[in-house]
Order: structure tokens, then C-alpha cells, then sequence
């Protein structure tokens, strides 16, 4: 893809991969780099032209779960820290989140992802399988177990949840 | 309403002038830009400074370490159960139970004990893998971690998990089955995400759709759904739109009609993920937008609906409050998604044990707790169970005084879990299930390191619990 077209797109959706990073990493930092990485790999692995705007974006956001995933990746091999080391490692700033926002960064990220899809995004089931590369079965499960943790964080009823 | 709130808050959050002018910079210069020394970058050389300490000192599972961190030998239960799937062998090597739920470690090798090519899969769009506890599923809710190779690349490690919300019996004494459906190649589809978008001009259709005498209400109702199967039926036999480079006999654009008010209706045989051709399963064919070719409008699916019997099913996708009609097909084109899947089995299998009593601790407590979790807490505690997975310390009182949500996360109680050697483990996050009948319920909470991600307790090293600067001797 040529670099006029990229930088067009990182004017269109570089929030919209941004928020899906952000969901996914839980952190501004992790956002930012998984962000920068999406576009590089647009730059060179995307096809010459997208079908269509949807084709574009989900591209992008199929692509920002595959880097964020490197970046858990890279470190999985993680070993116990004394408190003290594991404070100081500590995210240095904390974004000022809206609750509703907070309570979804409160829930394990696998659970994140799927809330930030079909509720943000405005996907379907199927579409945010297709994004994930999880089954319908997998997305549906996911989105029930956070709206019961969310329902006890934000004390919604079931209706408002669903 | 919930979706409303969560949009405002996100939208509050953007990558921001600098953020994207580095960005900018980087494809300019078709390379990452540096962007300083980052947390990333910290955590490792703090992790490599902690692992050379440490290291020697403690006995490592193979597997489990690379998903949860430290994982000694005690928590965990030999299985060593294994299946053949085509050229690949499944194996549900270890398990981890307690009372209120189990993880699995599962290993996949290929027969021949080569190189695995790809990235072989239980989970793909069509396949699943899960458990079952004495035939029932769900068991509460499950999870599964993102897949991690061995160096060699010659094994894959897949991790799982499940938990009971309550009420479900303990695991004790139940057979439990793991089972999948094959295995899917999760790594091929990323440049070729279009096939699994295909967008096609309804012009052929234009002659064959109509108007049907049924308001959009009753077109989705189940008692009506065989006039519709026999309105589809009328209408395919006359023409369809082939779909799919994979298999253009089996996907089909089906019908296009028109509901009495108004609104557009396309249907697309269901595959259902029958469809086997080669290497390749595909499912869940849907329509799902709308778009006039004059205009660039776009109008999304606003439901789905499944009819039909098997080997005879269809998808219908309704538009309602798209506005154009039959006359406007010539000038429509249909996006339909579908998701699909490159085979490397399709040999499904079942790897079943019987879960023994779990390595858990427990102990009657008599503690009155107080903690700020979205507001200030109090509990009468009269229990604690530890177990590798998790701590749930039971009540038979516990009250909030509201919700904080302006002073959120900055106020909530640090809980962590004080091993004999003085090391300790973070907790998180409290999850509260309260009977309100009775008042009593249960605060459970998993390990978790600096970034929240998911670590295991040593039940044998636990000293005592901290609730913030209160002490609670565990013994």
C-alpha cells in the first residue's frame, strides 16, 4: 500500500484501532506501540486496495488483536516479583476513565475485546467472531460472562446490559 | 443505558496529536519510530533481574509456566490422556482442579513428531474446543488462553479453564471431558480476510424478487416460517447468485422480497459449517449490508433469523428502514459475511478423567474486613478457601455503602496474598455474589501480576491475607 493512502487511513481509523488496543492492553503506552505497529504492518502486508471502507477497518482491527496478542506474547515468561518490584513497574500515569469504561477495564482482557466490539463497534456476533478469529459460540460465552461481572460492577439490570 | 455510557467514555480516550504524527513518522520512514525507553521495555529488565534470583530455588511445570507464571508441581493433577486427530496427537497432559472450577494444559504434536507448519488450533471460526462436567455444559463459564509453542516448535500448548458461579455442585469425584472438533490453521486468513466478505450485485435477482404478503413482523415469526421456506424455495428455483471462490455450488444468495411494509429481505443458504471441500469449512453465511451503487448508502442487517431444516436451512437477513425496493435491485449490492476455517483435522475427540478431590486449603475465619472496591465495604468473614486458581473467602454479612466511581481506581484496596517467604502475590479483582435472601455469599479473587494477567497461588506458601495494611493470618 502506498503511503498516502496509509496515511489517509491512520487519519480515519487511527483512534478506532487505538480504543481496540487500548481495550485489549489495558494501557495508553501498550495502545500506542501496538497502534504504530498496525500501520507499519498496513504499509506492508495490506492488500493494494480494501473493497470497501467496513473492509478497511476490519482489516485493521483484525490486525491490532494479532499485534496486541505478540505484544502478551513476548511477555508470557513472566516469574513472581516481591510487591515492592511489581509496584514500581507500576504504569507511571493512569488515564482518567469514565466509569462505565472503568468497570471494563476491570474485567480479564479476553473479556474486554469482545464487550469493546459489539458494543463500541457496533458488530454483530458474527462479526466480532470473524474479528477475533473465535467461534460465535466462543463470543457469545465471553459477552455473558461480562455482562454478569460487569451487571455486579455497574449494578445495571439485565436489560440495559443486553 | 450501558452501550451509550461506554461509547462517551471511549470516545473521551484518542490516540492524540503526537501519537499520530509518530505514526505518521514511522510510515514515512516505513520503520518504528523510537518512542524512549518504554514500560515494556522496564518490566523485562526488571523480570530478568527477579528470574536470576529465583530461578534456581523453584521447580518448574512444563507448560503451565508460560501461561500463569510459577506453577509448583503440588497444584497440579497428571492426566496424561491422549487422542489421535488426523496426522496430530491431543493430549490433556495436567490439570488443576478445586472445588469451584479446573484449568487444562493440552498438547498438540503431529504423529510423526515433526515441525508443526502453521498455527495449528482447537479454536478457529467453526471449531471449538470445551468442557463438560458429567455431560453438562456450560459448567458456570470457561476461558482460554492464546496458544504458546515450544521452542522447537514441535508441541503446542493450549490452556482452558472453567468456573462455577454458584449453585453448580463441586467437581470432586466428576468425570470431566475435554473435547474439540479438530484442528483449524489459525494463521492463513489474514491476507485473504476478503473471502470472508464477498460483496455481490443483486442485479441478477432483480427479476425473481417480489413483494410478499406479509409485514416484517410476521416474515420473522416461527409460525410462518414454512410459507417462507416455500416462498425461497419459489424464488431460488429461478435464480441465485453463487458466492464463495471456496465452494460456488453451496453458497448462494438465495432470494431476495419485499415484506408488505417495506422492508428488504435477503436470504443466503445456511451452511451451517457442513460444508467440507478440501481443506476448508465454512459457516455462518450471512447477509449483512445493504448498498445502493448511485449513492454509496449503506443500510446494516437489523435481524437474522435461521429456518428450515437441516441440509435445508437458510439465513434471512432483514433491512428494515432500508428504503428502496425491487425497482432499485439492479442498482443493490449484497456484502455477505461468512467465516471459514483451514483444516488440518476434522477428527473430533474427547479426552476424559475423573477429577480427584483438588489441592485446595480451607479454614473457618472469624474476621470482620473492611476494603474500598468502587466504594467502602464491610463483611463478616467466615471463611477462606485458597486454591491454585483462586481465594474465596465466604460471609454471612456484608455491606456497601454506595458506588465510587469518581475516585476509582485510585482508592480501591490492595489485596494480595503474603507467602511465608515474605513474597506476594497480588489479587484481583474482587468478585462479590451476594444472596440476597440470606446476605450471605462469597468474595472470590484470582492472582494476577503487575498487568492483571492471570497468576497462580501456592496454596503451601500462603502465610497470611492482606486487605490493604490489615493482616489476616491464613493457618
Amino acid at each position: 500500500m502506498d503511503k498516502h493512502e496509509a496515511t489517509r487511513l491512520v487519519e480515519e481509523y487511527g483512534d478506532t484501532v487505538f480504543r481496540l488496543a487500548y481495550a485489549k492492553t489495558g494501557n495508553r503506552h501498550d495502545a500506542e506501540d501496538v497502534t504504530q505497529e498496525v500501520f507499519l504492518r498496513l504499509l506492508r502486508k495490506a492488500p493494494e486496495h480494501f473493497d470497501s471502507g467496513d473492509h478497511a477497518k476490519h482489516w485493521l482491527l483484525r490486525v491490532t488483536l494479532q499485534r496486541a496478542n505478540d505484544l502478551f506474547r513476548a511477555r508470557a515468561r513472566r516469574q513472581e516479583l516481591p510487591l515492592e518490584a511489581a509496584e514500581e513497574l507500576r504504569a507511571p500515569e493512569r488515564e482518567e476513565l469514565g466509569e462505565t469504561l472503568a468497570a471494563v477495564m476491570a474485567l480479564p482482557k479476553e473479556l474486554r475485546v469482545p464487550i469493546h466490539l459489539y458494543y463500541y463497534e457496533g458488530l454483530s456476533i458474527a462479526q466480532t467472531a470473524q474479528i477475533m478469529g473465535k467461534s460465535e459460540g466462543a463470543v457469545k460465552t465471553r459477552l455473558s460472562r461480562a455482562r454478569g461481572k460487569l451487571r455486579e460492577l455497574l449494578m445495571k439490570g439485565e436489560e440495559e446490559l443486553v | 443505558m450501558f452501550k451509550d455510557d461506554y461509547r462517551r467514555d471511549m470516545n473521551a480516550l484518542a490516540l492524540g496529536e503526537q501519537g499520530k504524527e509518530e505514526i505518521l513518522q514511522a510510515i514515512e520512514k516505513k520503520g518504528p519510530v523510537k518512542r524512549g525507553i518504554g514500560r515494556a521495555v522496564l518490566i523485562a529488565a526488571a523480570l530478568c533481574a527477579a528470574l536470576t534470583v529465583t530461578a534456581l530455588a523453584v521447580e518448574f511445570t512444563v507448560g503451565w509456566e508460560s501461561f500463569w507464571g510459577r506453577t509448583p508441581k503440588s497444584v497440579v493433577s497428571d492426566v496424561r490422556v491422549s487422542a489421535v486427530t488426523g496426522d496430530y496427537t491431543l493430549t490433556l497432559q495436567e490439570a488443576i482442579v478445586d472445588d469451584d472450577g479446573a484449568a487444562f494444559l493440552l498438547a498438540l504434536t503431529r504423529n510423526d513428531g515433526g515441525v508443526l507448519k502453521g498455527e495449528p488450533n482447537l479454536w478457529g471460526n467453526n471449531y471449538y474446543a470445551s468442557a463438560e462436567v458429567e455431560g453438562n455444559f456450560p459448567y458456570g463459564s470457561s476461558g482460554r488462553f492464546d496458544p504458546i509453542f515450544s521452542e522447537d516448535r514441535k508441541t503446542v500448548y493450549y490452556c482452558m479453564d472453567m468456573e462455577r458461579y454458584g449453585g453448580e455442585e463441586s467437581l470432586t469425584g466428576k468425570t470431566i471431558t475435554v473435547q474439540c472438533d479438530g484442528v483449524v490453521d489459525t494463521d492463513w486468513s489474514e491476507d485473504e480476510l476478503v473471502m470472508t466478505r464477498e460483496t455481490v450485485s443483486l442485479a441478477p435477482l432483480a427479476q425473481t424478487a417480489r413483494q410478499v404478503d406479509m409485514s416484517y413482523a410476521d416474515i420473522c415469526k416461527g409460525q410462518n416460517a414454512q410459507a417462507i421456506m416455500e416462498i425461497v424455495g419459489e424464488i431460488s428455483a429461478q435464480a441465485t447468485i453463487p458466492l464463495t471462490r471456496i465452494d460456488p455450488k453451496r453458497g448462494q444468495v438465495s432470494a431476495v422480497f419485499f415484506s408488505s411494509d417495506g422492508c428488504p429481505v435477503v436470504v443466503v443458504n445456511d451452511w451451517n459449517s457442513t460444508v467440507l471441500q478440501g481443506q476448508y469449512l465454512i459457516g455462518y453465511g450471512i447477509a449483512t449490508t445493504l448498498t445502493d451503487t448511485r449513492t454509496g448508502e449503506q443500510w446494516e442487517y437489523k435481524s437474522a433469523t435461521k429456518r428450515g431444516e437441516p441440509g435445508n436451512e437458510i439465513q434471512m437477513s432483514v433491512f428494515n428502514g432500508c428504503p428502496l425496493t425491487y425497482e432499485d435491485l439492479p442498482y443493490m449490492e449484497v456484502t455477505v459475511s461468512y467465516s471459514m476455517d483451514k483444516i488440518l483435522s476434522d477428527q473430533p475427540v474427547e479426552l476424559s478423567f475423573v477429577a480427584g478431590d483438588g489441592y485446595q486449603t480451607t479454614m473457618a475465619l472469624d474476621e470482620d474486613i473492611a476494603f474500598n472496591y468502587i466504594g467502602d465495604c464491610t463483611a463478616h468473614v467466615t471463611g477462606a478457601s485458597i486454591s491454585a486458581l483462586r481465594l474465596e473467602l465466604t460471609f454471612d454479612h456484608l455491606e456497601r455503602s454506595g458506588w465510587d466511581w469518581e475516585n476509582h481506581p485510585q482508592k480501591n484496596t490492595q489485596w494480595a496474598l503474603v507467602n511465608k517467604d515474605g513474597t506476594r502475590v497480588l489479587l484481583f479483582p474482587p468478585m462479590i455474589r451476594q444472596d440476597e435472601e440470606t446476605g450471605t455469599g462469597y468474595i472470590r479473587l484470582e492472582g494476577v501480576d503487575e498487568n492483571n494477567d492471570r497468576r497462580l497461588i501456592d496454596p503451601d506458601r500462603v502465610d497470611a491475607l492482606l486487605i490493604g495494611d490489615i493482616r489476616i493470618p491464613l493457618k
